[in-house]
């Protein structure tokens, strides 16, 4: 038999060796699919590949989840002179409810707070505590004086009520 | 005058006389396959590879008759698992015999998102039969530094290997 004339069975049975370890390859323990990634595709809908892991999308707004209602929320404006005024107003639930970013907090008030906040009028020498109550402790919206914009309470920028707004607010929920 | 008659008439004569003569013929391969293999990234900080996606490749290759030793060829890249994805690469191949050649790509993954890099790569033809099918095996590896798919300024690396069914027709 000429050497260069190999039986047909022989090049079978090299094609299925290498078809075999070709095989192996899908199947190697070692290596995962998961977390990590590699490709932005390689992520879930609703994830990006960030630092060769998938994490979820932080969006445009961070929303501090908490819901628009009718709770008091009782307000404690400094100054940067220091002076502490006691303050109680209604939120504006036409907003998003987004909060201003958390920064030093004043003196808290006396009502018993479900849970706190502290937010400051963005660009301004102001600082607030936001306290939400129950809502049974009503307090009439004082004055709320601070170097911003007029009207502004607790979020910034968005156009809050005015003073005699919160005060008539207030009388009818009380 | 009677001379250039008459060599005029010869021409005409050898002209409609004459066999055409025979052109250069396109010489087709192609074939199906299916592919996997490994991927390396410094996005990777535990471990030193990762899975690559498995794909169905479907190569084709266009050569001359009268140069069967290089040629254009095209692969179409479906990549089924665990994401989808479609893809082409153009490559230049050379052939060392029946049952080895070379190549160089540009393989371009094109959704959803784009992949842009180079490979290169080699291509062991196993015949079997007399009907001029053999079986491929096509170790390769490739460099992917561009694309939308690609997190950040970082590269891709691939190791694959493919295997299939190839035939010329």
């Amino acid at each position: 038999m000429d050497n260069s004339e190999k039986p047909a069975c022989h090049s079978w049975q090299n094609a299925l060796i290498l078809s075999a370890i070709s095989a192996l390859a899908a199947f190697m323990p070692a290596c995962s699919y998961g977390d990590p990634c590699l490709r932005t595709t390689d992520c879930g809908s609703g994830l990006i590949c960030s630092e060769g892991k998938c994490i979820v999308d932080p969006g445009d707004n961070p929303s501090d989840g908490s819901p628009p209602s009718d709770v008091i929320v009782s307000v404690d404006a400094s100054t940067s002179d220091g002076a502490t005024r006691d303050t109680t107003s209604i939120p504006d639930t036409s907003s998003d409810t987004a909060t201003p970013p958390a920064d030093s907090s004043s003196d808290s008030t006396s009502d018993p707070a479900v849970d706190s906040r502290d937010g400051t009028s963005d660009g301004d020498s102001a600082s607030l505590d936001v306290t939400q109550s129950d809502g049974t402790d009503a307090r009439a919206a004082a004055d709320i004086s601070s170097d911003t914009n007029s009207g502004d309470v607790g979020n910034a920028g968005d156009g809050g009520m005015t003073v005699d707004a919160i005060a008539d607010a207030v009388d009818a929920a009380g | 005058m009677t001379r250039w008659t008459v060599s005029l008439a010869t021409v005409v004569v050898m002209f409609f006389l004459c066999r055409s003569a025979a052109a250069q013929r396109l010489v087709t391969g192609g074939g199906i396959g299916i592919g996997t293999g490994l991927q390396r990234s410094d996005l990777i900080q535990e471990g030193l590879f990762q899975r690559a996606r498995t794909r169905i490749v479907v190569p084709l290759d266009f050569r001359s008759d009268e140069d069967m030793s290089q040629g254009l060829g095209i692969v179409g890249i479906f990549e089924v698992e665990p994401k989808v994805g479609f893809g082409v690469e153009p490559r230049y191949q050379r052939w060392f015999g029946k049952m080895l050649s070379g190549f160089v790509g540009v393989p371009i993954i094109l959704v959803p998102k784009s992949l842009v890099g180079v490979d290169a790569g080699v291509d062991f033809h196993l015949p079997f039969g007399k009907s001029g099918m053999s079986i491929f095996v096509e170790p390769s590896i490739a460099a992917m530094p561009f694309g939308t798919d690609l997190p950040g300024d970082h590269l891709l690396i691939w190791g694959l290997i493919s295997a299939g069914v190839y035939g010329q027709f």
